[in-house]
C-alpha cells in the first residue's frame, strides 16, 4: 500500500484545514463472516475529485454504504469532523448525497418534480424554497422537459439525470456516484460528466466509483484503488502506469494510454503518455509544432518485439477481466 | 416497457373530461360512486348506468378500451350476481331449474348488484384514464387520505411497471433458453420458480428503495407538493355531482316512507 500518498493534501488545500471526509479504520463482514472491507483508511479533502475503483465484489458499495450510515461496522466515518453515525437523518443529507448505480431504486415519487422535490421537502424547507431547489437543479441538469414526467416512462440517461438533480437539490457537500455511467450511450455519458465536473467546479466534493477507464481522467483528479484494502492511492495516470496493480486488481488502463504506450515502442517520444482524448490531442499538437508540422514514427531493432509484448500484455489482461 | 393501460388515453385524447380539474373530477366521481354503490331503486341504478355511458361518451374514450378495462372486475361481479340469482330465497318463483328456485327478489338483488357494481366500476375506469395518476395521488393528498396508504398507492403504481418489465425479462429469458409453455410439471415448476425469483427481487427492490428514501432525509412525513386550485365553476360542478349523488337515493327514501316523515 502506497501509504505515503494514502493521506496526502491537494496542493490547493490549505495546511490547517481538515477534511470534509475522513474514513477511519472501517472493517465489515458480510453475513457468513465474509470480508468485505479490511481496516479501510482514506482521507478526502474540500473541492476533490476522486474515483474509487477495483474489482467487482471490490466492497465500493459497501464503502458507499458506510458513508451515509445505512451500513454501520467497525470503524469510523468523519464528515466535516463530526462522526457521521452521531448525525440525525437531516443532518446527515445535508453532508452527504449518493447516487446508486440502480435509478429506479432511486426515483420512487409519481413524477420527476415530486422526485426531486423528495429531498428538501426532507429537510424541512418552505415550499417556495423547495420550488426554487427544484427549478435550479432541474435547469443543471438540463431535465425541464421532463419535470412533469412520471419517471418509467424515461430512458436510463433521463432518469440517471434525474436521480441526480434530485440529490443535487438537497446541496450535500459531498456526492457519491456509485457507477454514474455505467450502461449509458456515448451522449448521455458525456451529460453525466459534464454536471459532475460543473458541481465539483462550484466547490463540491466528488466521489465516484467506476469501471469505465477512458474517463477516468476526467472524472478524477486522484484514485483509490480499492479491493477490500486501499491497495494503491494516485493520480489516474500513476495508476495507469502500474501494469502489475492493474492486473492484480482486474483493471486496465484508458484505451488512448495504451495506444500512445504502443505508438513510444516506435519512436513517438512523449514526457507523460495522454490519458484522454483532448490530452491525446493535445500531445500530437505539440508534437507537430516542435516538429515543424510532422510526427516522426521509425522503428528500430526491437519495435515488432515491444509492439507484440505490448498487445500480448493488453489482451492477457484482457482476457483475465473477461 | 410496460403499460397495464393506466397511462393509457391520457395523453392521446382531449376531451372536456380530460381537460376538467383533477380534484374536481375526483370528487365528483368518488360522489357518485359511493352513491351508486348504496342505491336500492334499481330504475335510478339503471339511470346511474346510463350517466356512467354518457362519460365514456363525453370523454371520448373508445368502447372497446373500456371493455377491455372493465372486463376483469365484470366477471367477478357476474359470478357474484349468479350466485345470488340462484340463491332463491322466499318470493314469487320465476323460474325453477332443478332444485334452484330463481325468485323474482333473487332476481332483482342480482340486477341490481350487476348495474350499480357496472356503473361504478365505469365511472372509475372513466376518472383513470382521463386523469394522470400522479394527480389523483395529490388530489388524495389534498383530501386529506391517510398518508401510509397513500404511499403504498404511489409505490404501486411507480413500481408495478418495473417489476413488470423484470418478469418480462424472465420470460424472455426463458424463452431465449428454449422454454416452451407445455402442460406439464415442469411448466408448472418453471413457473413457480420464476414468481419465486420475483418475489425475492421485489423484496430486495423494496430494501433498496428504503435505502434510498433514507438517503434522501426520509423521516416518514408528507413529502408532497400541491398545486392544484380549484375555481368557481369547479365548485359548481362538485355541487351538481354531489346533488346528482343525493337525487337518485329520493325515490328510494319515498318509498320508505323516510322522506314523508321529514317532510
Amino acid at each position: 500500500m502506497n501509504t505515503d500518498t494514502l493521506n496526502d493534501k491537494p496542493e490547493n488545500v490549505d495546511e490547517k484545514s481538515m477534511p470534509v471526509l475522513s474514513v477511519k479504520n472501517l472493517t465489515y463482514h458480510y453475513p457468513k463472516n465474509k470480508l468485505a472491507l479490511d481496516d479501510v483508511s482514506f482521507d478526502i479533502y474540500s473541492g476533490e475529485k476522486v474515483a474509487v475503483v477495483g474489482p467487482n465484489g471490490a466492497g465500493k458499495t459497501t464503502l458507499f454504504l458506510h458513508m451515509n450510515s445505512t451500513i454501520k461496522s467497525k470503524g469510523h466515518i468523519f464528515i466535516n469532523g463530526k462522526d457521521v453515525a452521531d448525525m440525525n437523518p437531516t443532518e446527515r443529507v445535508k453532508e452527504v448525497g449518493i447516487m446508486f448505480a440502480d435509478p429506479d431504486n432511486q426515483l420512487f415519487m409519481p413524477t420527476v418534480f415530486d422526485d426531486v422535490a423528495f429531498g428538501p421537502l426532507n429537510l424541512g424547507l418552505s415550499k417556495e424554497e423547495v420550488e426554487q431547489r427544484v427549478e435550479e437543479a432541474i435547469e443543471m441538469t438540463g431535465i425541464a422537459d421532463l419535470k412533469t414526467r412520471v419517471p418509467h416512462h424515461l430512458s436510463l440517461g433521463q432518469k440517471k439525470k434525474v436521480v441526480l438533480a434530485s440529490i443535487i437539490s438537497m446541496k450535500p457537500k459531498v456526492l457519491i456516484l456509485d457507477e454514474p455511467t455505467a450502461n449509458l450511450d456515448p451522449k448521455s455519458k458525456r451529460d453525466v460528466l459534464e454536471i459532475v465536473n460543473k458541481l465539483n467546479a462550484d466547490g463540491m466534493t466528488i466521489i465516484i466509483s467506476t469501471h469505465d477507464v477512458n474517463l477516468l481522467s476526467e472524472l478524477a483528479d486522484k484514485v483509490f484503488v480499492l479491493n477490500k484494502r486501499i491497495i494503491e492511492t494516485g493520480t489516474p495516470r500513476d495508476i495507469f502506469s502500474n501494469p502489475g496493480l492493474l492486473e492484480e486488481n482486474n483493471l486496465e488502463a484508458s484505451d488512448i494510454f495504451k495506444f500512445f504506450q504502443l505508438l513510444s515502442s516506435i519512436g513517438f517520444d512523449c514526457e507523460e503518455l495522454p490519458l484522454s482524448f483532448d490530452e491525446a490531442v493535445e500531445e500530437i499538437l505539440t508534437q507537430m509544432e516542435e516538429s515543424g508540422g510532422h510526427i516522426h514514427l521509425h522503428t528500430h531493432d526491437h519495435s515488432h518485439e515491444e509492439m507484440i509484448k505490448l498487445r500480448t500484455a493488453f489482451q492477457q489482461r484482457i482476457e483475465r477481466i473477461d | 416497457m410496460a403499460q397495464f393501460g393506466i397511462d393509457s388515453y391520457l395523453y392521446a385524447k382531449n376531451s372536456p373530461v380530460h381537460r376538467m380539474n383533477p380534484t374536481t373530477k375526483v370528487v365528483a366521481v368518488l360522489a357518485m360512486v359511493i352513491s351508486v354503490a348504496i342505491v336500492k331503486d334499481i330504475y335510478m341504478a339503471t339511470f346511474a348506468l346510463l350517466l356512467s355511458f354518457l362519460m365514456i361518451l363525453i370523454a371520448k374514450l373508445p368502447i372497446k378500451f373500456v371493455a377491455r378495462r372493465i372486463w376483469s372486475p365484470f366477471l367477478f361481479i357476474l359470478i357474484f350476481a349468479a350466485a345470488l340469482l340462484l340463491s332463491g330465497g322466499e318470493g314469487e318463483i320465476l323460474w325453477s331449474i332443478g332444485f334452484l328456485d330463481i325468485t323474482k327478489e333473487s332476481a332483482m338483488d342480482a340486477a341490481l348488484i350487476l348495474i350499480r357494481a357496472t356503473s361504478a366500476i365505469i365511472m372509475l375506469t372513466v376518472l383513470l384514464a382521463t386523469t394522470r395518476f400522479d394527480m389523483i395521488v395529490k388530489v388524495l393528498y389534498d383530501l386529506k387520505m391517510p398518508v401510509f396508504l397513500l404511499q403504498i398507492l404511489m409505490f404501486s403504481y411507480r413500481y408495478i411497471f418495473v417489476f413488470s418489465d423484470e418478469l418480462e425479462n424472465m420470460k424472455n429469458s426463458m424463452t431465449s433458453k428454449g422454454f416452451r409453455p407445455t402442460l406439464s410439471m415442469r411448466m408448472f415448476s418453471s413457473i413457480a420458480n420464476m414468481l419465486g425469483m420475483l418475489l425475492i427481487k421485489s423484496f430486495e427492490r423494496g430494501d433498496d428503495v428504503y435505502r434510498s428514501m433514507v438517503a434522501k432525509g426520509y423521516t416518514g412525513k408528507p413529502t408532497i407538493i400541491t398545486k392544484n386550485k380549484m375555481h368557481a365553476k369547479d365548485y359548481a360542478f362538485v355541487s351538481v355531482a354531489i346533488v346528482v349523488a343525493l337525487a337518485i337515493h329520493i325515490p328510494a327514501l319515498v318509498q320508505s316512507g323516510i322522506l314523508n316523515s321529514w317532510i
